[in-house]
Parts: structure tokens; C-alpha cells; sequence
């Protein structure tokens, strides 16, 4: 290689340092907070409210996930939140599509203001909805159930699904389904040929709908009352209502181990995240 | 005539369409549609749980009761503070990001990963690792501004003048990447071309951005404030019901936790339906405001 020496001006080494200095600094900024709760998580449960608190553990222990699993019920409260994020997916998934593929290709009178529904709907604020569901909810005997949960999370899941698929499946080209309706396939034969094309745009669309379930937390706290069904979420708030002390090394601990799902799935999505913002404007 | 009532009839195809779209409508039915209409019910009714009154119909007195209520006015104030500071400081940052990963830096995916974390990981997450961040003992900030900068420990979740601020930055942490990811996509959308000409013709940096980026996001700079907006006025819950639970003295409480709160702690429903119906008539103004926006832009 023959690399040249650049002549670097005064003026841009200024502007790389101000650049590499901004990325420095929003990197520190989004960084430290969750180090410092992956660092507590892993001191020794007395060593976490030393004063002044250590920057770097200077010893490493997983006694907080051992304590984790016999202070809190965590095991069970993880199997609540997948249990209810599976729910709310697979009945968001399958409505949606169909609703989504409806309103893609086959319009009918009034189809358009469904479709103008959805979009605002994403923009109502929940919290509009807490106090009926409540009582929706223990009308129907559906308190502290995940089936609760699942039906409260589909006020978003699945206005969400329709709208993100339907803009999926509009980008699918019709020739390939009319093609096979002129043979003489069924329109649910022709539909079934379309979600295959639109598989990939399933597939982000249970991502992100995955993470907007896990993640919840208001609908959670109102319906679920006891292990039985509270979520991660819901639990490890719960743990700051402890008498004397909070539980610091247990709440980290679990904070991280839920969070790990997130970011094995947020990888994936990365480059999707952007354009599906984009994407409804 | 003849005509009109042919459009009853609906073609096979139509109907196709309408079979597939009735089981999500029936569910949407139940969860949505009815919770929305119960709430309007509710917040002309009277229902306390907690004394055992039975519902009662008060037409606007919930209504008035709010608006002429000090603690209430006080929610309103909070709710609009977080707003005008929160969604302006979010928006600078995010643009200031935007911009940087538009320039030529190394490692960019990697750096777009890192920086989209707070926006991926959940809020009672976030929410949680704040508070442990602004502990007055144990904490670290209070640590590290005391090491860098000699400062005395703060108060930052139980003094009243400072609890709001504390709240801002999770909140404004929390959000920041949505606005950073959202104008770096609209920044890409902008054609070559434009910076191009500009530069042909002598424009310094600071002339490209006033003169092309500006006016060529205009839509997307309008849209993403507006959503943030109807986010920030509307929908903070978890950040405070974590951190300061609205306290102290209600110096953090907003519309969405206090509707909570009043519904469902104090079980005054009545009461708590006529607050996030309130919140529901803020958001449903200021949609309406976006929908003019981004249409009027957009042709």
C-alpha cells in the first residue's frame, strides 16, 4: 500500500476532533447507565451500598442471580411475560394478517376509514383505556389471568400488525396472486402465496410487536395481582416496596437477564427500526 | 335509483375483503372500541369503589371538579413543563446525532446500535437503572459529580424543585434515539445532487444547512416534533411511576399517572376517566394539527 501523508488543515482536525468527540460523549452517555447497572449486578450483595459506590467491582459474584430466583419468584414471572408475549403475537400476528391482506386487496365500501382508524389509533393515548379495561377485565373474571394481559396488549398489538403488513403486502406485487387465480387457485390458496412472499415482513413485524409486549408495563401492573401472572416488569417494581432495603443487586440482576432477550432481537431488526419509522409518514 | 341500491349489494371480492378483515374488528370490538366509549361513560358518571357508592350519572361534574381542582392544575402545569422542555432538548440532541452519523465516521452501524439501546430496552428497565443512578447514598451521579466537580449530593428523586429535571433526563435519554434514527433517515433522503450544486456555487457548511437540509426536512423535522409532542404530553407513565411515583407532593405527577392514580389507587373511576379523557382530547387536538401538517407539507 502507498499510502500518502494527507495534509490535514487546522480547520479539520478541529471538525474530526468536535465529531469523534460528540460520538465519544453519546456513547458515554448511553453506556454508563447500563454499566453501571451490569456492574452492580454482578457485586457481592454487600459490597453494592458501600459509600462511596466503586466505580469497577473489585470482586465478582453471581449471587445476585442466585438470590434473584430465591427472593422473587423470577422464573415464573419470566415464563408470564413470554406467556403473554407469545399470546398477544400469535393472536396479533394471525388477525392482523388477515385483516392487513383484506384491506391490501381487497377494499370494500369504508375500507379506508379502517385504515385511517388504524394509523391514529397507534397515536391514542393508553392510558384512556386503563380504567374500563380494569373493569372489562374483572367482569369477564379475567383478572391476574395472562389471557387478561394478552386482550389488553392487543389494543396495540394489533392495530400495529395491520397497519405495519398491510404496508408489507402493498409492496408485494399482485401478477403472481392473479396469475394463480386465473388458474384456478382459491383466494385463500392465492392468500397463502402472498404471506409467503411477505415473510420477511412478518418477521420483523413479530419483532417489533415482541418487544412492545415484553416491554409493557402499565396494562401489566392493573391486571395481574400475584405471581400467578405478573410480568417481569411488574415484579421487579414491585421489589422497590420493600421494607429497610431495596433489593438493588436482585433488581439489576433481573433487569439484565430480561433485557437480554431485547437485545438478541434488536440486533436482528437494527437496520429495519428506521425505515419502519419512515415508513408510516 | 336502480343504481343506488346496486351499491348495496356488495361484488364477491368486496365481501371477501370484509370476511377477512371481521375477526380483528370483532377483537378490536371488545378491547378497543368498547373501553373507549365505557371511559366516555364513565367520566360523566360517579363511581367510587372504595366508599361502595353505586355508578351515578353527574353529567359535567367531574369536569368541573378537575378544572377548579389546585392539585389538578398543578398536573396540567408538570404535564406541560415536561413537554417544553423535554421534546426541544430531545430534539436538539437527536438532530445534533442525526448529523454526526451522516458524516463520514467509522464503525457507523456499530455506533447506531450502541446509540438506539435506550429506545430498545424497556422503560421500567431504563426507568429502574435511573433511579439506582440517582440514589442520594449509594448512587453514582451524585459520586461523580461530587469527584469531578466538588459538588454536594443532590437530592435528585425527593426534592420538589429538582424531581422534574431528574424525570427529563431518563425521559429524554429514553427517547433521544427515536428522534436521532428518525432524522437520520430523513437526512438520507435528501438527494446528493441539492449538496452538490450548493457547493459548486460557494456555499459554506453553515449556508448548506440553513439553505438545503433545513428546508429539504422541513416534513420530517415537523412530523418527528409532533409525535413526540403527543408522546411527551400523553403517554410518560412508566419513567415516573418508577422514579418519583408523582411525588414529592405531586411535583412530578402528569395526566397519565394521575388518571392511574385516581382511578385505580383511590378508585375514584369517575374521577380518573375524566382525566385521561382530558388527555385523550389533548392528544386527538394535537393529531389533528400533525394530520394538517404533514399533508400541507407533503403536497
Amino acid at each position: 500500500m502507498t499510502n500518502r501523508r494527507k495534509e490535514y488543515s487546522f480547520k479539520d482536525v478541529v471538525y474530526k476532533v468536535l465529531l469523534y468527540g460528540i460520538v465519544c460523549a453519546a456513547l458515554f452517555s448511553v453506556l454508563f447507565p447500563l454499566y453501571w447497572m451490569f456492574s452492580t449486578s454482578i457485586k457481592p450483595p454487600q459490597k453494592i451500598f458501600s459509600i462511596p459506590p466503586k466505580l469497577i467491582p473489585d470482586e465478582i459474584s453471581f449471587e445476585n442471580y442466585q438470590r434473584l430466583f430465591e427472593v422473587m419468584p423470577f422464573l415464573r414471572n419470566f415464563l408470564n411475560s413470554l406467556i403473554i408475549t407469545g399470546g398477544a403475537l400469535i393472536l396479533g400476528l394471525s388477525l392482523g394478517s388477515l385483516a392487513a391482506y383484506g384491506l391490501s386487496r381487497y377494499p370494500f365500501p369504508g375500507s379506508r376509514y379502517f385504515i385511517g382508524l388504524i394509523i391514529v389509533s397507534r397515536m391514542i393515548p393508553y392510558v384512556a383505556f386503563v380504567i374500563p379495561i380494569f373493569l372489562l377485565t374483572t367482569n369477564l373474571n379475567l383478572i391476574d389471568t395472562h389471557l387478561g394481559v394478552i386482550f389488553a396488549h392487543s389494543i396495540f398489538v394489533l392495530p400495529f400488525t395491520i397497519w405495519l403488513m398491510k404496508s408489507f403486502f402493498d409492496e408485494i406485487p399482485r401478477d403472481i396472486e392473479e396469475a394463480a387465480l386465473v388458474d384456478g387457485c382459491s383466494r385463500l390458496r392465492a392468500m397463502l402465496i402472498a404471506l409467503r412472499l411477505a415473510l420477511p415482513g412478518l418477521g420483523t413485524t413479530a419483532i417489533l410487536t415482541f418487544l412492545d409486549s415484553w416491554n409493557e408495563f402499565m396494562f401489566a401492573l392493573v391486571i395481574t395481582r400475584t405471581p400467578a401472572s405478573q410480568t417481569v416488569p411488574v415484579a421487579l417494581v414491585g421489589q422497590l416496596e420493600r421494607p429497610y432495603q431495596v433489593p438493588w443487586g436482585v433488581i439489576t440482576a433481573g433487569s439484565f437477564l430480561f433485557t437480554i432477550p431485547v437485545l438478541a432481537l434488536g440486533y436482528f431488526i437494527q437496520k429495519y427500526v428506521a425505515r419502519t419509522f419512515v415508513l408510516g409518514w | 335509483m336502480a343504481r343506488k341500491f346496486r351499491n348495496l349489494y356488495l361484488t364477491k371480492k368486496e365481501r371477501f375483503g370484509i370476511y377477512l378483515v371481521t375477526p380483528a374488528l370483532i377483537v378490536l370490538a371488545v378491547v378497543y372500541i368498547y373501553p373507549l366509549i365505557y371511559n366516555v361513560d364513565l367520566s360523566f358518571s360517579r363511581w367510587d369503589l372504595a366508599s361502595g357508592i353505586p355508578k351515578q350519572y353527574v353529567a359535567f361534574q367531574n369536569y368541573q371538579n378537575l378544572f377548579s381542582s389546585e392539585t389538578f392544575r398543578k398536573v396540567l402545569y408538570n404535564t406541560l413543563f415536561f413537554t417544553l422542555v423535554s421534546v426541544p432538548l430531545e430534539f436538539v440532541l437527536g438532530l445534533i446525532l442525526a448529523l454526526m452519523l451522516n458524516q463520514d465516521i467509522k464503525g457507523k452501524n456499530a455506533i447506531i446500535t450502541v446509540l438506539s439501546l435506550p429506545m430498545m430496552i424497556a422503560p421500567v428497565v431504563a426507568a429502574l437503572t435511573w433511579k439506582w443512578v440517582y440514589a442520594y447514598d449509594y448512587g453514582v451521579l451524585n459520586f461523580l459529580l461530587n469527584r469531578l466537580f466538588g459538588m454536594e449530593p443532590i437530592l435528585w428523586m425527593s426534592d420538589k424543585n429538582i424531581a422534574m429535571y431528574s424525570v427529563i433526563i431518563a425521559d429524554v435519554w429514553i427517547t433521544t434515539p427515536f428522534m436521532m434514527l428518525i432524522l437520520y433517515a430523513g437526512l438520507q433522503m435528501i438527494p446528493t445532487e441539492l449538496y452538490e450544486a450548493a457547493k459548486v456555487d460557494g456555499a459554506s457548511s453553515w449556508q448548506m444547512f440553513r439553505y438545503v437540509t433545513l428546508p429539504s426536512m422541513k416534513n420530517v423535522l415537523l412530523v418527528a416534533l409532533m409525535i413526540r409532542t403527543i408522546d411527551a404530553f400523553t403517554k410518560l407513565f412508566d419513567v415516573v411511576y418508577v422514579i418519583t411515583g408523582g411525588g414529592p407532593a405531586y411535583a412530578t405527577e402528569v395526566l397519565p399517572t394521575y388518571a392511574y392514580k385516581v382511578g385505580l389507587k383511590f378508585f375514584r373511576l369517575g374521577s380518573g376517566a375524566a382525566i385521561s379523557m382530558i388527555t385523550l382530547l389533548v392528544a386527538a387536538i394535537l393529531i389533528t394539527i400533525m394530520l394538517r401538517v404533514s399533508k400541507g407539507g407533503r403536497s
